[in-house]
């Protein structure tokens, strides 16, 4: 099936009317048009799922539809009237919500504080104990569990994305718009939400969904609309009239090739990358976030971790580079004990990190791609007692065609980059650099299909140089694809290790809730 | 040394208890200072004016009282031009992109030029102030009768607007908001709220609440005006939010305890204890400067987040 076969849907949906259409609507920043007169419509009581690319304007497009942004061209209709939306507080009195890819929560704050901020309305009084209430009361009927006393900087991204969809259902909103909602979910929490998705589907609510994974868009999908490079290549499709890879070639505009089968065994003879041994860690309220970890990587093995999102994976990254303290145990990187918790030490014996969350973890403000990725080279391009940035400008660009991910203009400034295009700068400075031990905490979130692809060679690639993968990742699909062994943390404990081969995602997610195998 | 014959009563008064006495009414105009700064710097802009600001109000109250015979019309004359002075510091940072420290010393100093040239005529002239008001009954209790209800009015509104400003911050939407443009502004612009709209607001309030802690300096416990009364009263209110974790009735502590170091050299004085005079005046500097050194790091911790980027800015160039 080709892409000029897609044609737009004739579902049950078909007769509700479209609560907002957008006609010829056209966005530009500079000389950049990201979205392109685009037609588009969602209708209520429908999940409508946005594919494209990483930088195909979805973001851009939804951020009209909630007013962040006005369009240069092109109207928005909202129940089939012409509405101007200069902030997002038109949209929102027009029953338009939206959770952002980024999220917008204010660390100090409680979950409660957050929520009452944006709800609209409801008086002079802040009444914690009656917003704490409805959020434990929203909280159950979307088989969500917050804690709406718990201060936001305490949860990791994805206890925090929770709190973002409650924030924007609690508030009331006709059309729910999710920015890449599953991206940090737990296969459970996904179905979780496509649960809750389904109950607003039928109060009658509109959900739009922008997702990268196609088996979530058939799974939770009414219709589906395609952009690529600003335009729209498909909208308002039956999801059931078309496969998968003529959807990936619509989004993608070429094939993508499947992983290599064939891998090589681990090396026998060398020490192990990583032994974890004993290790005890406190979370950053003073809790235990990780109890009695033993954990072994071997030189040319991948070890996944999997969990719920906030089961101590972040402790474990941060544990394993000397990002964070260890209150009992130690840590051996290639059979050396890493003496004390100090960053410096886990990299001078050859450990490499790839962070949760690169923007706030990882970049420095100011600094452009080549600076970025001459951070970690500074020693071979001294010169004198400056950097020789010429040879710095050659060496990144040979490393970018090598490593292959496509990243942006090579002077500009990563603070202002869009989280694909800043994780794509983050993963060529880590694949870039031989290491003993990888440590990737979600490496492909935000990714579009074809990068994640990359990303997961270069992965691999890593692996077959004899270095040890740790490779934390939400998505147990890619975890069983790429991993020779699973380990599975629970509330802060090892439930288990296992072979992807001998036992299914149910039996894994099983161990991630906290039961035995 | 303090003798062991200044513990004992000058007056009828034991020492501790004179000095808690001059604790709360030395401490009051810091207090409302601090409160307004509290206001001001939660959500997200530090007023290093808040000196002018308080000369300001001490001015303009003293000169308002000469001129009406009443203490209440210089509160508001006081609040005025405190709250004015403030949203001209707001305009600047806000609007103009000012740099907060500095453009608060633009301030300190605008405040204390212009009341030393429209304050110069009134520096002898008398006015007819505040009084204390002894509260029948709860006056009499020995001790705390003194400390707490023999006061000027200005004294007895800041023990309610303590409480009142934490209920402010923390039990109402417009807390809510308030922190919330403190802390990530953007947050706010995405539901659609103003935060600049809001920051002008809590400086404002800040301003106007200095004022009035002028206010209570000049016609309520010092019955005069000459210039620069305030001797960094303002400063060392900025300096008590940090102390006080930007907390409202942490910051009522905190002034009180500054109080007391401003009273205790006048108590020893009276009770002819001989300690060195350069000492007891700058008690108050060099507690403030200990305070701050001691929690420092604890209070920074839980800045709100919008002042790091007051302190983080690069220096202008
Ligand atoms: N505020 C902005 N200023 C300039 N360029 C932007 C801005 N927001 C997005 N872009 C650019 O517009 C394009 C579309 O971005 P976006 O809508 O975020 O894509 P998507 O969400 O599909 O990944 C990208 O090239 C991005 O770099
Ligand atoms: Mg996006």
């Amino acid at each position: 099936m080709s892409i000029a076969t897609l044609e737009p849907s004739a579902d049950r949906t078909k007769q509700s009317p479209s609560i907002i259409e957008v006609r010829g609507l056209t966005k530009r920043f500079g000389d950049l048009v990201a979205t392109g007169d685009v037609d588009f419509d969602v209708r209520s009581g429908e999940v409508h799922s946005l594919l494209g690319e990483n930088g195909a304007g979805k973001s851009t497009l939804m951020k009209l539809l909630y007013g962040v942004y006005q369009p240069d061209a092109g109207e928005i209709l909202v129940d089939g009237v012409v509405h101007r939306l200069d902030s997002p507080a038109d949209a929102r009195a027009l029953g338009i919500g939206m959770v952002f890819q980024d999220l917008r929560l204010i660390p100090a704050f409680t979950v409660a504080e957050n929520i009452a901020l944006s709800l609209p309305g409801g008086g002079f009084r802040y009444r914690r104990q009656a917003v704490e209430r409805q959020i434990l009361d929203a909280g159950a009927e979307l088989g969500f569990s917050v804690d709406p006393k718990a201060l936001v900087r305490h949860l990791s991204i994805g206890e925090r994305q929770r709190v973002e969809i409650l924030k924007v259902l609690m508030s009331g909103a006709r059309l729910v718009i999710l920015d890449e909602p599953t991206s940090v979910l737990a296969p459970q929490e996904v179905d979780g939400l496509f649960t809750a998705i389904r109950s607003l589907r039928a109060k009658g609510l509109a959900v739009v969904i922008i997702t990268h994974k196609l088996h979530e868009t058939r799974a939770i999908a009414d219709r589906l609309s395609i952009l690529r490079a600003g335009r729209m290549v498909g909208s308002g499709i039956d999801p059931t009239t078309v496969d998968d890879r003529a959807l990936i070639s619509a989004m993608v505009g070429r094939e993508v090739p499947p992983l290599p089968v064939e891998r090589s065994d681990p090396p026998a003879d060398r020490p192990a990358a990583l032994r974890v041994t004993g290790v005890h860690v406190r979370g950053d309220g003073g809790n235990t976030a990780l109890h009695d970890i033993h954990l072994e990587v071997k030189a040319g093995e991948v070890m996944g971790v999997a969990g719920v999102a906030g089961s101590g994976q972040r402790e474990l990254y941060e544990a394993v580079l000397g990002l964070r303290p260890l209150h009992t145990g130690d840590i051996h990187i290639a059979a050396v004990e890493m003496a004390k918790s100090d960053p410096g030490a886990a990299l001078a014996l050859g450990a490499v990190g790839i962070p949760e969350d690169p923007i706030s973890d990882a970049v420095v403000p100011g600094l452009d791609v080549t600076e970025h990725l001459a951070l970690s080279n500074l020693s071979s391009l001294r010169k004198g007692l400056g950097i020789d940035w010429a040879r710095a400008r050659e060496l990144v660009a040979e490393l970018d065609r090598q490593i292959g991910l496509r990243m942006v203009a090579h002077d500009r400034t990563v603070a202002d980059l869009s989280g694909g295009n800043v994780q794509r700068v983050m993963l060529t400075r880590a694949f870039g650099v031989d290491c003993t031990l990888l440590v990737a905490a979600y490496p492909s979130r935000g990714l579009d299909v074809a990068t994640t692809r990359r990303t997961q060679e270069l992965l691999l690639a890593q692996r077959e140089a004899g270095a040890g993968v740790l490779f934390i990742s939400e998505d147990l699909d890619e975890l069983m694809e790429l991993s020779d062994q699973i380990a599975v943390l629970h509330n802060g404990h090892l439930a288990g290790v296992v072979t992807p081969g001998e036992v299914d995602r149910y039996a894994i997610g099983q161990l991630m809730l906290g039961g035995s195998e | 040394m303090i003798a062991a014959q200044a513990a004992t009563d000058v007056g009828g008064q034991l020492l501790i208890v004179s000095v808690l006495v001059g604790a709360v009414r030395s401490g009051t105009s810091i207090f409302y200072a601090a409160l307004g700064e509290t206001i001001s710097e939660r959500a997200g802009v530090i007023n290093v004016g808040t000196e002018g600001c308080m000369l300001a109000g001490a001015m303009s109250a003293y000169a308002v009282t000469a001129e009406t015979g009443n203490p209440w019309f210089g509160v508001l004359g006081a609040a005025a031009v405190g709250g004015a002075l403030a949203l001209l510091h707001a305009y600047l940072v806000i609007a103009r992109g000012a740099n907060q420290l500095a453009n608060g010393l633009v301030i300190m100093f605008l405040g204390l030029g212009l009341t030393s040239l429209f304050g110069a005529s009134y520096v002898s002239r008398e006015i007819n102030g505040f009084k204390p008001y002894a509260i029948p009954g709860l006056s009499s209790i020995p001790a705390v009768g003194d400390i707490l209800f023999n006061h000027d009015p200005l004294t007895y509104l800041s023990f309610a607007l303590g409480p009142a400003v934490w209920f402010l911050l923390f039990r109402t939407r417009w807390g809510l908001l308030l922190r919330g443009a403190g802390e990530r502004a953007p947050v706010l612009s995405s539901y659609g709220y103003s935060p600049e709209r809001i920051r002008y607001i809590a400086v404002g309030l800040g301003g106007l609440l200095a004022g009035i802690g002028g206010a209570q300096l000049s016609t309520a416990v010092a019955l005069t005006w000459f210039e620069n009364m305030t001797q960094g009263r303002g400063f060392i209110a900025v300096a008590l939010v940090i102390f006080a974790s930007w907390h409202p009735l942490w910051a009522m502590g905190g002034a009180y305890l500054f109080g007391a170091a401003l009273a205790l050299g006048p108590e020893l004085q009276v009770r002819n204890v001989g300690v060195n005079q350069f000492v007891l005046d700058a008690l108050p500097y060099v507690m403030t400067l200990a305070v701050l050194v001691v929690l420092a790091k604890r209070s920074f911790q839980r800045a709100p987040e919008g002042l790091a980027e007051v302190f983080d800015a690069p220096p202008v160039s």
